[in-house]
Parts: C-alpha cells; structure tokens; sequence
C-alpha cells in the first residue's frame, strides 16, 4: 500500500514539478477489466498568439530575455493578442465494483484536482512597454484600452457515479479557490511629449483580487459531467462520441480587494527656479499616483470558474482499423480563450502502442500541431501527449496514467 | 493489486530529474528603456534680475536702465503733530444771587501752545482732524455754551461753535461732549500780540475763547464763586497739507540693503565689464533748504570680500536748493551725483560681483539752522526723494565664472530601489543658447556628511551663440547644444547614500573682449532622464 501511495506522490511531484494534465481522446475499454481504475493527469499548457514561447519559458524555468526574443514576439503582435495558461493535475479513482443506487452500471468516482487558469488579453502597446520602457514612446502614444487579466487557481475534491458501460460520469465537487485575480482596463493611455518633457499616464479601469492570508481564499461548488454516447457507424462498429464539462461552477471569495481607477496622472519638467529655491527634488511621487484616484474596497466576490466544455468523436481502442481519425471542438468560460477546434489520425502501431497526431485551430492562439503516444499494458496506460509541438508562441505537455487493480 | 515495478524505476528517475531541473529555476531578468522629464525651462535676464529694469528695445543689445528709488518723503512724514489737550475754565469772582434767563457772562480769548519740539509752524492748513470738547456746567440751570478759536479759519469764517448743556450743580456739574472737524481749515498759530493785532513773531499759538449764556427759556439762578465753568478741547488726529514755519534740522538717514542672490551661487572666476555710471540724484519739492551725504556704498561678493565705492562725492554733504514757486507753481529743485570711473573705483566695485549691496545716506534739514527767516513751506505735493539710476550697455566678459547651486535628494525608499535596479542613466540635455557665453556643467553627489562621493565633469559644453547660426526672425545668434550625461553604476549604486547634488556652472565668453548681451537673449533648457533598468521577477 506504501508502495502505492509513494507511487501516486511521486507522479503528483512530478506533474507540479512540470505542471502538467491530460487530453482524453481514448474510449478506453481495456482497463475495465479489473474493479478498481486510479488515473493521474496532468496538463500544462501556455499558448499566445504572439508572445514567443523563448520568453514565456523565461518566466516559468527563469534566465534573461534578450532583444532578440523581445523583438521576435514584438514582430508578431497584433492590436489585440491573447496569452493563457492551463496548468492542472487530476487524480480520478473509479470503483466498478459497487453498485450505486442500486443499479449494477452505477459505480463510484471520486476525484481530485488542482487547477491553475491565467488568461491575458492585451494590446501591442502593453506588451512593448512592459518590455522595452516607455522611451520607445516618445512622440508617440501607448494605448492599453480593452486589455484584460484574469487568473484563478483552486483545488477541487470530488464524488460521484460512473456508468461501468459507457464511462460516462457525473461527479459535484467542492472547490476550494487559493488566488484568484481579475481586472479589465476600459480605457487607458501613456502620451509621452515628443521633446520627452511631458507624460500623461490615463487609467479608467477595475480589479480584483483575493486578499486573505488564509490557505483558501473561498469555496465553491462545481459539477464535471464526461457524458459518452456511440453511433453506429456500420454493421459492426460503432462511433464513439464525448461531452465533457467540468469545473462547470461558482466560488465564493470571501475578502476581495476591489479597485477602480479613475483619472489622469501628468508628469511634467521641473523649471530651474524649482531646483534654485527648493529644498529637494523626487520628495514626493505620491502625487503621480493620486492623480489616478484610486478606490479600494473590501468585500465578497462570487468568482466564475473557468469551465471547459468539449465535444469529442473519440477513438476506439477496441477497433480492427489501424488508422481512426478523431475531431472535435473545446471552449472556456473565458473571455481570451476562442473555441478551438481540433482533428486528428490515431495510428495503431501495435496491440499496445499508439501514436497520433493532431491540429487545432483556436484557444489562445491558432493553428497548432500536436502528437501523442499512448502505451498499454495489462493493468497499466501510460499517454503522453502535446497539443503544440511546433508553434513558436505555446508549448503543451500532457501525461496521463492509469492503473487498473 | 499488481504494480509494474520497472516502469516505477523509471519514473522514478523522471521524477529525480524533474525535481532537479525545478530547482535550478534562476530569475527571469528583462532591460526596459525608461524616460522621464526632468527640467524644461527658458533663462532669460528677467528671471535671474528681477530688480532690473532692461531696454530691449533702444537697440540690438541689452541696456541696463536701472532707476531704485532710496527716499520718498512727503509733508506727512516731516511732521507729527502730536494729540494736544488744552483746557480753559472760569470761576466768577464776585457771586451773583440770580442770574436771569439769557444773561452772558464769561467771554474772554485764551491762548494755548501746541508742544512740538524744535518746530516754529506759523501756520498750518488742515487736510484732516478733529476737536473732542468737552464741557461742564456748574449751575442750576441749562445753559449754552459758545466756543470761538480765533485765527482757526475756513472761507474766510472763524470756527466757532454753540451747544447746549443740561443744568448741573457745583457737586455734580453737568456735561457734554461735543466733536468739532477741522477738515479745510486753516490754522494762524502766531497769536495775539498784547495790542490784540497778530503777533508777527509767535509761533505754535492756538487760541480760543468761551462765551456761557444761560437758558433764555430757564430760570434764574445764583452763580457762586465756587462754580467752574471748564472746557475741554483735545486736538487730535491732525495731518497737515500746508504748514509754514521753521521746521528745524531734522535729520533722515538710513542705509539701504538690496540683493542679487545669484551672484551669492559664484564659487570661482570673475568678469570684466565696460564703465558703468550710477547716479544719485536728489529732488526737492519742499521750500526748505537741505544737505545730502552719501555716506557709504558698498558691496559684498559671495568670498565675503566687501569692496567700498571709494570717491570724493561719498562722505561730502551735498547742498540741495529749496524749490520754487507755490502751490500749483511749486517746482522741485534737482541735485545729481555722479559716480564713474572718472570720479570713483567704479569698475572694480562692480567687477566684485557682489550680491549684497548696501548704501547709506543723510539728508539735514535746514543746515544752516534758522538763518532762512522761519520761511520753510511745504506744500500737499511736496516731496523729497532719492533715486540711484544707471544706464549702460550690458556686457561683460566673463573668465570661468562658477556658479554652485545644491539641490537636495529626498528620494523616496521606493525610487532608491527602483534606482538600484538601473544598470543605465542618462540626463540628456538640450539647450539652445543665444547668449553669447558658453557654460559647462559638472556635478558633484555628496553624503549625508557634505563629502563628495562621486564627481562627474566631463560633460560636454553648452556652446556660446557666437558659434551657431543667425536667426533673423528672433534676430538673436542661437547655438543648439545636446549633451549627455551618464551616471556611472558606481553613482547608481550609491544612491540611496547621496543627500545632495551640487550643480556647477561655469561661464566664459571669448578671452579679451567684453561681449555684449543681445536684447531678448535666453538660454532654452530641455532635459529628460533616461534609464535602463534590470527588471526581475522571482
């Protein structure tokens, strides 16, 4: 039991150390051999339309961003560009033994998670003055309307029922929310004079973030819903479809700082007279950030969970065909993230080998090419899996492992 | 319950590996390129000798056309006729067992002297004043009481007032108050001579003379000789507009204290100028006769080096006619002082450069005592001033004049870690000069204690105009000067040691020639601070 235990610790280390989670593409039947089925997962996936992948790798492994990669991503921004992290860890146990409600198809679920969810929708201005300074401004102006953050991290513990048929399955989880973190600028601006003698900085905008020292900053309540359903595709076989929701819910955060930001700063020259007949000089950059005139308030928040819906055509492990190719579409209850479409050929290179691969369109960024391998043993699966291993702007790694007993 | 033990072993390994590479994460570290405004402004002689006055206008070049007036006073401040009570009472020498309705009894000119020291006034016109009276009836009957000031004259009419006062008692006499306004009047102060006539020779003489009728409605009543009649007449609040007399050898001396603060900023150099006149001139429009003494000037540069005006006009009382005329015919008399190299040091007083200039003088009144007959007049526009005026092309030349300013840094706790974090900071510096001088900069950082941590001088120059380029619109010669200044990381990293920034400039024009400054010349400064800063995140 130890051994277990140390097992699912170490791949948990593992998947945190690495941040990562799972795609399900498979109709696995193979494992439902045995009473008891304990799968972790794992997914960390960042995707942008623009920011270069060299630079969002700095910020998760650390190192120096030079110009060169400050430029490249510079290059490839538009007015408006979308940036997002999907960083998660499952772990699902799955009882086909017990009969719920007295019904023999009706087995248990529980399950386990940690979610981390960042979006970002930003403009080119933002995004070059974070990183190369205002001074590439001067004469000009950098607009940052419209741009928008939003980030939500939670845990989740969860039970429910399976059906041991089809696989589909319902669990209510309970959420407990660690940070949560969200903002939107409705109109903001940075006039640098063109003789550099002149700054106006103009910010009209809101935020919130979670603001307890406590471990949990709220709790809450969601519902996953895997719901799988086959058609027949001819005399023999059938074609197997899935609807996933999960995370489909609301937390309570209980002390949310609120903020709004209202107004307009100006930083101008001093005048020489200034300098002559004062007694000091910088004594006071309060005043700058006055000129916002910011509200803070203090209060409860309800707090959206970003919930994925996806629909899927599946493959079936249990198919004579070598080659089936797989489709389907996956969305967020996230104002950056667009519905991304996907489609894809699973190859069975042997009884228990597969490999795949796959493209996607959407998300946080756009067209993207994925592989994943899986591996199966008696009582042991093993997928590896990335939705973006060429694009300059996103990286994916997925792993999923499932053990039968 | 069956675990793969190979594929554990290699997990295992992924795992090691996985925990080793997370620990190595370092910090993510990015450059931005950050500026900031720091000092626009415009220099221009207005700003830096706000007690000059400068004609731009007579010609292509500045000229000084500097007029300080010293002393300006008028008939108000000569004299103050102080606040003076006099009183005149009367007791009967024989009682009177029943005085009848309307009879008069006392009437009778008193004469009183006013107390001003030193002063002979003969006659006095009044701009504004008054007379409280106050005054007391002894007997048992109401009376009115009748007040005449001989020689107190308005249109040709002799003040004079009646009031009337409730009946009282030799214990309890009654009173009234009563206010007499002697605006317009015009006061003869010499007095009666014992003929009655005016005494030609007096002087500071009021008279007044009091008349008691009783009641004519009332009843008779006895007068004893125990009643006093009294009155009480305080002259106050009196301002002259004419006054006649011998007004005595006053005295008015002062010295005179003005500023140029930049020049206390000279920590090294010197200039030389062309010849500058400063005349002193003095007007009189008084009919008095005075005497002027410039009895000091001098100057006090920034070395605390005191250079006096040394001259034969300085310490030698100076006669100043009376004026002529009277009235709206009155003309002032007018004494001029000229001091020029001709006569004085002049040159090097000013070459001193000093910012604290100080000037004495006394002005006497009738220096010859009473010898002028007691005649001095002063009249509603009578005064006696005293203005210092130059007038000179303004040009200098100007050999490594240095001037220091220190500026504090109060730099907040926040700015300090942000300022450590710049790896780069630049003050960029753009001037556009059309004053015919250069100046280069240096910068000194001092501590908490004024010990210099880092120096930076080798900065470029602001050029003189004389180098650039005529522009016929503003019709001055203009030279664009941009220089940078870089602080070290050495400089930076100290910052939050540094407490003050001393700022030195030093001017020079073309060695030997004394440059003239063109009318409307400026120094146009822009700068803006820019930095590189190392951001990170953890």
């Amino acid at each position: 039991m130890m051994r277990i235990i140390n097992s699912i610790l170490a791949v948990l280390i593992c998947v945190l150390a690495h941040s990562q989670s799972m795609l399900p593409l498979v109709q696995d039947t193979n494992i439902n051999a045995c009473n008891h089925e304990l799968s972790l997962s794992g997914v960390v996936d960042f995707q942008s339309t623009s920011i270069g992948k060299d630079i969002t790798k700095s910020f998760i492994y650390g190192g120096f961003i030079d110009d060169a990669m400050k430029l490249s991503s510079s290059n490839r921004h538009d007015e408006i560009n979308r940036f997002g992290i999907d960083l998660n860890t499952e772990v699902v146990y799955k009882n086909h033994k017990v009969n719920l409600f007295k019904d023999s198809l009706k087995g248990l679920l529980i399950k386990g998670g940690v979610f981390s969810f960042s979006s970002l929708i930003y403009s080119k201005d933002l995004f070059d003055m974070a990183f190369y300074g205002n001074d590439m401004f001067t004469g000009d102006t950098a607009y940052f309307t419209g741009s928008q953050f939003n980030s939500v991290s939670f845990q989740k513990i969860g039970i429910g029922w399976l059906n041991k048929k089809s696989k589909s399955s319902f669990s209510l989880n309970f959420i407990g929310v660690n940070n949560y973190l969200n903002g939107v600028i409705n109109e903001s601006y940075l006039y640098n004079s063109q003789d550099a003698d002149s700054l106006e900085f103009l910010l009209s905008g809101e935020g919130m973030r979670s603001n307890n020292s406590s471990y949990y900053k709220g709790f809450g309540l969601a519902i996953d819903m895997d719901y799988r359903f086959k058609m027949k595709k001819n005399e023999k076989e059938f074609v197997h479809f899935q609807l996933v929701m999960r995370n489909l819910g609301f937390a309570y955060s209980f002390n949310t700082e609120n903020y709004i930001a209202n107004g307009v700063a100006t930083v101008g020259s001093y005048q020489i007279n200034d300098l002559i007949n004062s007694e000091s000089i910088f004594s006071n950059p309060e005043e700058v950030s006055e000129g916002l005139s910011d509200t803070i308030i203090t209060k409860g928040s309800l707090v959206m969970l970003p919930a994925m819906f996806q629909f899927t055509k599946l493959v079936d492990y249990n198919s004579l065909n070598q080659f089936q190719g797989f489709f389907g579409f996956r969305g967020y209850l996230n104002n950056a993230y667009v519905p991304m479409l996907f489609g894809g050929l699973d190859f069975k290179a042997a009884k228990w080998c597969r490999f795949g691969a796959q493209a996607s369109y959407g998300g946080f960024s756009q067209l993207r090419w994925g592989m994943y391998s899986s591996f199966n043993f008696k009582n042991f699966n093993l997928g590896i899996a990335s939705e973006n291993l060429f694009s300059k702007t996103g990286e994916s790694i997925l792993i999923k492992l499932s053990c039968a007993f | 319950m069956k675990i793969v033990t190979p594929c554990f072993k290699v997990l295992t390994l992924l795992i090691f590996i996985s925990i080793i590479s997370s620990c190595k994460k370092e910090a993510t570290r990015w450059n931005t390129d950050w500026s900031i405004p720091f000092v626009t402004d415009t220099i221009s002689l207005f700003n830096l000798h706000n007690d000059s006055t400068l004609d731009n206008f007579t010609s292509s070049n500045y000229l000084v056309n500097m007029e300080r007036e010293l002393l300006d006073v008028s008939l108000k401040d000569f004299f103050l006729i102080p606040d003076t009570t006099i009183s005149q009472s009367f007791s009967p020498s024989i009682g009177i067992g029943s005085v009848p309705p309307g009879f008069t009894f006392y009437n009778e000119v008193e004469a009183h002297e006013l107390s001003i020291p030193n002063v002979q006034l003969k006659k006095i016109i009044v701009s504004s004043g008054q007379i409280d009276l106050k005054v007391f009836n002894p007997i048992g009957t109401s009376a009115y009481y009748t007040i005449q000031m001989p020689g107190v004259v308005k249109n040709g009419v002799t003040l004079e007032h009646t009031f009337f006062i409730n009946a009282g008692s030799s214990v309890n006499p009654a009173v009234a108050n009563e206010q007499i306004v002697l605006d317009g009047f015009s006061l003869d102060l010499r007095g009666e001579d014992i003929t009655g006539s005016v005494n030609i020779s007096g002087f500071n003489t009021l008279q007044t003379s009091l008349s008691i009728m009783s009641d004519p409605n009332g009843e008779a009543v006895p007068i004893a000789t125990s009643d006093v009649f009294e009155v009480e007449a305080k002259i106050q609040n009196l301002s002259i507009d004419y006054a006649q007399g011998y007004f005595g050898e006053q005295i008015f001396s002062d010295t005179t204290t003005f500023n140029i603060p930049v020049l206390n900023q000279i920590v090294s150099g010197n200039i030389d100028l062309d010849e500058v006149p400063i005349d002193i001139q003095i007007t009189n429009g008084t009919k008095i006769p005075f005497s002027t003494e410039i009895t000091l000037l001098e100057n006090t540069n920034s070395f605390y080096e005191t250079v006096s005006l040394n001259s034969a006009l300085i310490g030698n009382p100076q006669l100043i006619a009376p004026a002529t005329g009277a009235w709206s015919t009155l003309t002032e008399s007018s004494h001029l002082i000229g001091l020029d190299n001709s006569n004085s040091n002049m040159t090097g007083y000013l070459e001193n450069l000093g910012h604290s200039h100080s000037l004495g003088f006394e002005v006497k009144m009738n220096p010859f005592g009473s010898a002028t007959g007691s005649f001095n007049e002063i009249f509603p526009n009578s005064r006696l001033k005293i203005k210092l005026k130059t007038e000179f092309p303004l040009g200098l030349e100007s050999n490594g004049l240095t001037i220091v300013d220190t500026v504090s840094l109060n730099l907040s706790n926040e700015i300090i870690k942000d300022l450590v974090r710049v790896e780069e900071a630049v003050l960029n510096i753009t001037a556009v000069n059309s004053f015919p001088i250069s100046g280069t900069l240096s910068l000194r950082f001092l501590d908490v204690g004024g010990n210099v941590l880092h120096t930076v001088s080798d900065i470029e120059t602001i050029e003189s105009s004389l180098m650039g380029f005529m522009d016929s619109e503003e019709n001055l010669m203009k030279k664009e000067s941009v220089i940078e200044i870089g602080l070290s990381n050495e400089v930076l990293n100290d910052f939050d040691l540094i407490k003050d920034v001393v700022l030195m400039a030093e001017l020079n024009t073309a060695p030997g020639v004394i440059q003239n400054i063109p009318s409307n010349a400026y120094l146009f400064l822009r700068s803006f601070l820019k930095f590189k800063t190392l951001n990170s995140t953890p």
